[in-house]
């Protein structure tokens, strides 16, 4: 029989790229997208988060691609969450009570856009009843970091969301800038690290694991001035006013979070119900695999796939003492996921191939 | 309700890896976000170095007062 055209079932499979620690790819403005979609081709089923996905002005929208947020994903690597894809979630909006009026009606022009143009389900509108004081730092490792002075007026504005019928959250939180840094220049030209990434990852983690619904993050700042060195990875941030287009879309189709110690047994037998346990492999950095969500797939038996991208860190397999599949480019991963996808040993594929069999003491 | 910053250095033992930290973390807090961001040998083994963002309520004690035998650092 001719098996022509066809192809193995979907594999799911999780790609990280850390946020805020500089990856050449990824860790710019969504600058690991068209990895991400070769990823979901290959595999059939892609769960990634939004510092993969999120290019501001630009986004990509996949059926196969699942945007979760990064504390989800930690949740539903540790097998705790399932994921059940939905058409549609109703995104609210959740403004920082620091942002200044003219900042604000930009966002809300791009919740308006997003509803017009692409017929997404925006709000309702809440803004916080004080100012979040986002701040940026840098931990020893020169990771970007940052903190909230009141994360309990975050909290406040998510519960209101929630009670008002949001199934999903985007926050926009006024962030500082400081448009003469050199920081910003760096990354600006291609050679930096992301400063408010890792604020950004605080922000939405807290969000999400205290509501268990999607959330993710946009920072408001003022445009900056042209940069005719703006290196295209970056690009993709000074198209517009806002961050929030890609924030908006990869939160309509976000899959819903299912608490899997809770979930009723119609849920758990939901065939489109994802677990860990479905997991194929894990890709990520080669020198940054020491997040949650990879040790949790690592130690579950997941197979990690790691790719050369290289970053501020270099904590490695070896470092670790991890099992791993070593790719030189997301091209590469690829073409592992797709082998193990249709069940063939990535060792089969390269040479030379080991010969004899150690002899085993039974 | 506080977020602060923590960091920790922590000596591999055998076994699996995450329970480790976290029960290092969970010394200091509630993590909300954490990742190890490095790797050192020492002659007692592995040493891990782990970047954190810790939940606080109100009246708990700072990192810094924790007085952490590896000793935290922002």
């Amino acid at each position: 029989m001719s098996t022509a055209g066809v192809m193995a079932a979907p594999m799911p499979t999780l790609l990280v790229i850390p946020t805020g620690i500089g990856c050449e790819q990824g860790g710019y403005a969504g600058d690991a997208l068209p990895a991400a979609r070769l990823l979901a081709a290959a595999s059939g089923c892609l769960i990634t988060h939004p510092n993969v996905m999120n290019g501001a002005s630009l986004y990509w929208s996949d059926p196969r691609i699942h945007y979760v947020e990064g504390s989800a994903l930690n949740r539903f690597a540790a097998g705790d969450l399932g994921l059940r894809p939905i058409r549609q979630q109703r995104v609210g909006l959740l403004l920082d009570r620091g942002m200044e009026p003219e900042l604000r009606q930009r966002h809300l022009q791009v919740a308006d856009g997003c509803r017009a143009t692409l017929g997404l389900e925006i709000g309702p509108v809440v803004t916080t009843d004080e100012p979040l004081g986002v701040s940026l730092s840098q931990g020893a490792s020169g990771a970007s970091w940052g903190r909230l002075e009141r994360p309990d007026a975050l909290l406040r504005a998510g519960e209101h969301l929630v009670a008002q019928g949001a199934t999903a959250i985007a926050v926009v939180a006024r962030f500082p800038e400081d448009p003469e840094s050199e920081a910003l220049a760096a990354y600006r030209q291609g050679s930096g690290v992301d400063a408010l990434a890792g604020a950004e990852a605080v922000i939405s983690h807290l969000l999400s694991g205290h509501l268990g619904i999607p959330c993710a993050h946009a920072p408001a700042l003022q445009s900056l001035p042209l940069d005719s060195a703006l290196d295209p990875r970056a690009a993709g941030e000074e198209l517009g006013y806002t961050f929030l287009p890609c924030v908006l879309v990869g939160l309509s189709r976000a899959p819903q979070l299912v608490p899997l110690g809770e979930a009723p047994p119609a849920v758990l037998a939901d065939p489109q119900l994802l677990g860990r346990d479905h997991l194929g492999a894990v890709v990520a950095p080669a020198g940054a695999l020491g997040g949650e969500a990879v040790l949790a797939c690592a130690e579950f038996g997941v197979p990690v796939i790691t790719v050369s991208n290289p970053c501020l860190l270099d904590v490695t397999a070896d470092a670790l003492a991890l099992e791993s599949i070593a790719a030189a480019s997301y091209s590469e991963a690829a073409g592992l996921v797709l082998a193990l996808r249709e069940g063939i040993s990535p060792v089969a594929l390269r040479r030379p191939l080991a010969s004899g069999w150690p002899e085993r003491l039974v | 309700m506080r977020l602060e910053p923590l960091e920790l250095r922590l000596v591999r033992q055998g076994g699996p890896l995450l329970d480790q930290v976290r029960t290092a973390l969970a010394a200091h807090g509630q993590p909300l976000r954490w990742a190890i961001t490095a790797v050192e040998s020492s002659l007692d083994g592995p040493v891990l170095v782990i970047e954190a963002v810790m939940v606080k309520e109100d009246g708990c004690a700072t990192n810094d007062e924790l007085a952490h035998p590896m000793g935290p650092s922002a």
